[in-house]
């Protein structure tokens, strides 16, 4: 019944295309109505009767949910869904809107498929599906500066694919199987094999480039940036997370064994994103680049958090290893709360292109009474993304700071919290040079954008705001959002 | 391993890095977007050998076939769309010069 | 009974008043009559709980709060006088309110008003205590801000005042708590000998007084007389607010520490209290503003009650305590006599009225034994409970004896003067009021005027009722009841030294005739004290006075100013350092980065290509 997740989307999307019976007009309404009901469905799914699908009956696929796959088909659902709609209120009257929907279609069927498997190879199949979705999708409006993006992002996700492949051949080489167990096992036992720490050192980096982690990043900012609104929000929201951090997150749980020296390697690259990421942000004249930037920063705690739980997961120390997997938590939910907020500020950017014809900020000014509820859900996504409570972000933060600090981190955890600052200024200039201040004559005819926006804007908004707010209770009723392994 | 076996496996395990090494020195040096597509083309050639490597080395040829088969049709695609940018870019600028790509500044 | 109706003294004024504050507008007239009728209410649940105990104990707050109200003879005869005051005030406010913009805000929160203060009353626990202390002040802010326009300065003020003291009030409550190992009030028992228990009694003792108006956190009370609508006087400061501060003090007495005479926070509250009663009733003296000379006499009165619990002697604290009944009486039926005079002539300025005794004569017998009783004429009830006061003056010092005796003389001669400018004697010249038009105040405002003036000869004539069934319970459990004179000395009837009782008519001789005097040389009631006013040092220390020279707000106001530029100044400094620093640094970095982004695809994979290396060498290595 997962293969539901998988089959789901691909029988939309070969019934959209099929000439007789197609209807390319349907083509959109019928993929926001797939992305709803899977994040509904994901919601509901502890309380849904097992079924056997074809694809496990019959392939024997091996497909295989966990909590932080749960959180991320919930995550994938909603952005899809979001990103559907801003895609119809800017792409509205494009005749190619169904050509549009079918790719996303596809990248769901990617995305889920991503989440739910088990075996490494299938992993890699199932992201490089993602991959060739996204640059279809950030090239499709054939602008010059989109195609340039596209084209970065192919190369660097050709050479992110060998470094994985690479890295997997010598893990079959020692394993003699791609399945999580097996390699688990195999990894486990051999982890003093040089050969081994390399295959663990170039699968990561693989991940890191297609997550968008620094030094690996730097296709990230002209990508998101030059890609049509829709498509950011999508890529920003679920493309990276599901191909690079669901991937490094899973694996770190259940495949890599704990490693000191891995955990340290991950976590000065985390460091390293969040810093780059925030201290770059701060000079960016482009709304869109400068959330780009922001994007590689929030990635770095996620990151960071993860290696602190790699780096803690084999010690003798319980306390270390409690820490530990309270950082691995951390990092899922600030994984899901940043697909919430960062879809809302790339739907707020989309709207004010849209609606002021340019994203950059120097010509920008004063939208905020124009566009209220644009300005508003901006100001809530900005201080969640900053981690201020009582919203989402600041949990997720604060739950990542404390187990650095009680993993004996301390320095990494002063780290994150002067970069929470820096957050807090890059994005409140943003917000200060697009919404406050005074318009700038040119815009004075700007209104808020359509209801595709608007709503989009408010669904965000409203889960940033309820988790943040629902929080402590989910903690107690030891939930959803967090692993189930984890005792806290 | 026997000595026959473990030639074979050093031959093409060099040849394999070598076929790597030529396929980053192209990507990085060319200044032609469809050789750049290419050394991509060789750099995964490269990945393809070392996995029916692996799988010889553990006699698993099967699997090792499978995902060599599965990592060609994967790689036909990315190139075809990459392939597809470059048509389209050169369509807009009348250029397949790499400069063409260094627009994204900052 | 169950405990759970303790909750009902609170909630029901508070959700009255919530409802009051909706009533904007037209339905306006609706919330006088809603008032009212909340005030019986209240007052009908103060009868049902008076003499009973009860605790109540619920969760409230995490980290262990606990919501504890614990009912007892004290606190139920706290909570019963209150409601009384309450709904005097709101039949008064019906007819005086009358027709105004913000009636319904006013009746509203005053409602609320009534609900913090049986929160206080009734709390057990300090942090209960103190949520319902500062929800008065916030009460306390609205009310007078409602006043005349401009009156927010007078309400910032007295916000300010009470704010600092509450402060005070908090360390204290801090203090004492860590102390005690405990937060629940009727479980602290700490003795007076430490020096960190005595900074705690301090503490409390500075908020207690503040509340009830004592020096030197009085300034804002005269302001607030003639900014504040006038029932507001009669009701917070002159009722309420006294009956609630003198509580938490015989509280801190009694119950929390063990006052003694030998502690030195005795005479500490002595000087106090006897400062208070002379420096505010001089100011008093001079007033030619009704409702002002009112209000520093309210604040004149709070000093014999701080006296009377400072003696530490059960006489003087006893005496203390009937004077916080006492005063509630007289001190809001006089402020209420001079709201029915503003009804009527449309001012308080003294020098414009005259006469009005034959116009409004209830009004003017209704002052006359209000008057009387607050200057302590025999037999009113101000006569008997200065009677203990002195009594436990004598007992420590004759200073402070001699000191509230002074204070009764001037009490005395300024209420002569007072009735005798604004009832006697003939109408002013060149006065805008027309006396013609004066009548008697409406039926609605003289019935609390009469009750209250009715009261101050029955608790007067029957001192036994309040004495032995209010006040003496109070003293149950402490340790004055393990005293052998305990429970069974007997405080009511006459007073049992009748030299002081010779004093006493004496002193109110001698202000008789001193008015006597001075209005024969002044020619008219109101310059019968000019004589004091006029007289040599003491004239000059009055003009600095009304310059506020004197008032410790204004001097700490400004001494605020000088020491906030300075820091205004630190601060520029620091911030240019931090932000040009740091704000210069990330730039430079974020530039840095930015540029390093050349857009070659080639550098970008060369730099991935590093990185792996990297994390593989590291790994390789480890």
């Amino acid at each position: 019944m997962l293969d539901l997740f998988i089959l789901a989307p691909l029988a939309c999307l070969i019934l959209i295309n099929l000439p007789p019976v197609g209807s390319r007009r349907l083509a959109l309404p019928l993929a926001m109505v797939l992305a709803g009901v899977q994040a509904i469905a994901v919601l509901c799914l502890p309380y849904m009767p097992r079924l056997d699908g074809p694809l496990t009956s019959f392939f024997n696929f091996g497909l295989q949910i966990t909590p932080l796959g749960r959180m991320l088909l919930l995550a994938v659902g909603l952005v899809a869904f979001v990103s559907l709609l801003v895609g119809q209120a800017s792409l509205g009257q494009d005749r190619r809107l169904w050509q549009f929907a079918s790719m996303m279609l596809l990248a769901i069927t990617g995305m889920n498929g991503a989440v739910l498997v088990s075996d490494l190879f299938s992993l890699y199949v199932f992201m490089e599906v993602l991959a060739v979705c996204s640059f279809i999708l950030i090239a499709f409006n054939r602008d010059p500066l989109a195609l340039e993006g596209a084209f970065k992002y192919v190369i660097l996700s050709a050479v992110a694919s060998v470094l994985m492949l690479g890295s997997l051949s010598l893990m079959l080489l020692v394993a003699g199987s791609t399945g999580f167990a097996a390699l688990k096992a195999a990894l486990a036992a051999g982890s003093a094999s040089p050969l081994l720490k390399l295959a663990m050192a170039g699968f990561v980096c693989g991940l890191f480039i297609k997550g968008g982690l620094a030094p690996f990043h730097a296709w990230l900012p002209g990508a998101y940036s030059s890609a049509p609104a829709a498509v950011s929000v999508l890529l920003a929201g679920v493309g990276t997370k599901v191909s690079g951090l669901y991937a490094l997150l899973r694996l770190a749980m259940d495949v890599l064994p704990p490693s000191a020296a891995l955990g340290q390697a991950v976590m000065v690259v985390g460091a390293f994103s969040m810093v780059v990421g925030a201290v770059a942000a701060l000079v960016q004249k482009d709304i869109k680049r400068l959330l780009a930037y922001s994007s590689i920063s929030q990635m770095g705690y996620v990151v960071l958090a993860a290696g602190c739980f790699l780096a803690d997961a084999g010690s003798a120390d319980w306390r270390l290893v409690a820490a530990g997997e309270l950082a691995m938590a951390g990092a899922i939910f600030h994984l899901f709360n940043h697909s919430v907020f960062k879809s809302l500020l790339f739907v707020n950017s989309a709207a004010v292109e849209r609606q002021a014809g340019t994203t950059d900020m120097q010509l920008l000014g004063g939208l905020g009474s124009r566009m209220p509820v644009t300005g508003a859900t901006s100001v809530i996504a900005a201080l969640s993304t900053a981690g201020v409570p009582p919203l989402a972000g600041f949990w997720s933060k604060l739950v990542i700071i404390l187990a650095l600090w009680q993993s004996g981190m301390q320095a990494y955890a002063l780290l994150a919290v002067a970069v929470s600052v820096a957050t807090l200024g890059y994005l409140l200039l943003m917000q200060r040079r697009v919404f406050f201040g005074r318009t700038a004559p040119n815009l004075q005819g700007v209104r808020e954008g359509s209801e595709g926006y608007v709503v989009a804007e408010l669904i965000l908004a409203t889960v940033t705001v309820l988790v943040g707010l629902a929080f402590p209770l989910l903690m107690h009723l030891g939930s959803f959002l967090l692993p189930a392994n984890l005792n806290l | 391993m026997t000595p026959q076996a473990a030639l074979i496996f050093g031959t093409f395990a060099v040849g394999a890095v070598l076929v790597l090494i030529v396929g980053f020195y192209s990507l990085l040096s060319t200044r032609n977007l469809i050789r750049s597509i290419i050394a991509l083309e060789v750099l995964t050639k490269s990945v393809t050998l070392l996995i029916i490597l692996a799988g010889y080395t553990t006699a698993q040829q099967a699997l090792a076939q499978s995902l060599a088969i599965t990592l060609i049709v994967i790689e036909v695609a990315v190139m075809v769309v990459g392939v597809g940018l470059v048509l389209r870019i050169h369509s807009q600028t009348g250029s397949i010069d790499t400069n063409t790509v260094e627009n994204i500044k900052g | 009974m169950s405990p759970n109706l303790l909750l009902l003294a609170i909630l029901v004024p508070a959700a009255a008043g919530v409802l009051a504050l909706l009533m904007r507008g037209r339905a306006g007239a609706v919330s006088g009559p809603w008032a009212l009728l909340a005030t019986a209410a209240n007052l009908g649940l103060g009868i049902f709980l008076f003499d009973k105990q009860a605790d109540l104990n619920l969760p409230w707050a995490g980290f262990g709060l606990q919501f504890v109200l614990r009912l007892y003879q004290f606190s139920g005869f706290i909570v019963l006088a209150t409601a009384c005051f309450g709904l005097l005030v709101a039949l008064y406010s019906i007819r005086f309110m009358a027709g105004r913009a913000n009636r319904n805000q006013f009746y509203g929160w005053m409602l609320l008003s009534l609900a913090m203060v049986n929160g206080a009353v009734l709390a057990n626990h300090l942090v209960v205590l103190l949520f319902f202390w500062e929800g008065l002040l916030g009460t306390l802010f609205a009310m007078i801000a409602i006043g005349r326009p401009g009156a927010w300065r007078t309400a910032t003020k007295a916000f300010i005042i009470i704010g600092i003291s509450d402060v005070c009030m908090m360390l204290g409550m801090a203090l004492a708590g860590w102390q005690a190992h405990t937060l629940i009030i009727s479980d602290i028992h700490l003795p007076l000998t430490t020096s960190v228990c005595t900074a705690a009694f301090v503490l409390l003792m500075i908020g207690a007084i503040s509340k009830g108006g004592s020096m030197p956190f009085h300034s804002w009370i005269p302001d607030a007389a003639v900014d504040a609508p006038l029932p507001f006087m009669a009701f917070l400061p002159a009722s309420l607010e006294k009956l609630l501060g003198i509580y938490w003090l015989a509280r801190i007495s009694l119950d929390l520490f063990e006052l003694t005479p030998d502690a030195w926070v005795s005479p500490l509250m002595m000087i106090v209290g006897a400062a208070t009663i002379l420096l505010a009733v001089s100011m008093a003296l001079v007033q030619k503003d009704y409702k002002r000379l009112l209000a520093y006499h309210a604040i004149s009165q709070v000093g014999y009650m701080v006296l009377g619990i400072g003696t530490a002697v059960p006489l003087g604290i006893v005496g203390g305590l009937f004077h916080m009944l006492n005063n509630a009486i007289y001190k809001s039926g006089l402020f209420l006599t001079g709201g029915a005079v503003e009804h009527a002539t449309g001012t308080t300025d003294l020098k414009q009225l005259g006469g009005l005794g034959r116009r409004m004569p209830v009004t003017f017998a209704c002052f006359f034994i209000l008057a009387a009783s607050i200057s302590g004429v025999p037999w009113t009830n101000g006569f008997f409970s200065k009677e203990l006061i002195y009594d436990g003056a004598l007992a420590r010092h004759w200073i402070f004896y001699a000191a509230a005796l002074l204070g009764s003389v001037l009490t005395a001669a300024s209420f002569l003067k007072l009735g005798h400018a604004a009832y006697l004697g003939k109408p002013a010249e060149n006065s805008d009021v027309k006396f013609d038009q004066v009548r008697e105040a409406p039926p609605s405002m003289l019935l609390p005027i009469v009750i209250l003036a009715a009261a101050c000869l029955v608790f007067g004539l029957g001192n036994a009722l309040p004495i032995d069934h209010l006040i003496a319970p109070a003293f149950a459990g402490t340790h004055f009841a393990a005293a052998e004179h305990g429970a069974a000395e007997h405080f009511a009837g006459w007073p049992e030294s009748s030299m002081l009782v010779l004093m006493t008519c004496l002193a109110l001789a001698a202000a008789i005739i001193n008015h006597l005097l001075g209005a024969k040389r002044a020619g008219s009631g109101l310059g019968a004290v000019d004589h004091i006013h006029h007289a040599p040092g003491l004239a000059q220390i009055y003009d600095a006075a009304g310059k506020r020279y004197f008032d410790p707000y204004d001097i700490g106001m400004a001494l605020a100013k000088v020491a906030s530029r300075i820091l205004w100044l630190i601060d520029r400094l620091i911030d240019g350092v931090v932000a040009g620093l740091t704000s210069g640094t990330a730039r430079g970095a974020g530039y840095a980065v930015s540029a390093a982004h050349t857009g070659s695809y080639a550098l970008y994979v060369v730099w991935s290509i590093l990185g792996a290396a990297a994390v593989a060498a590291y790994m390789l290595m480890h």
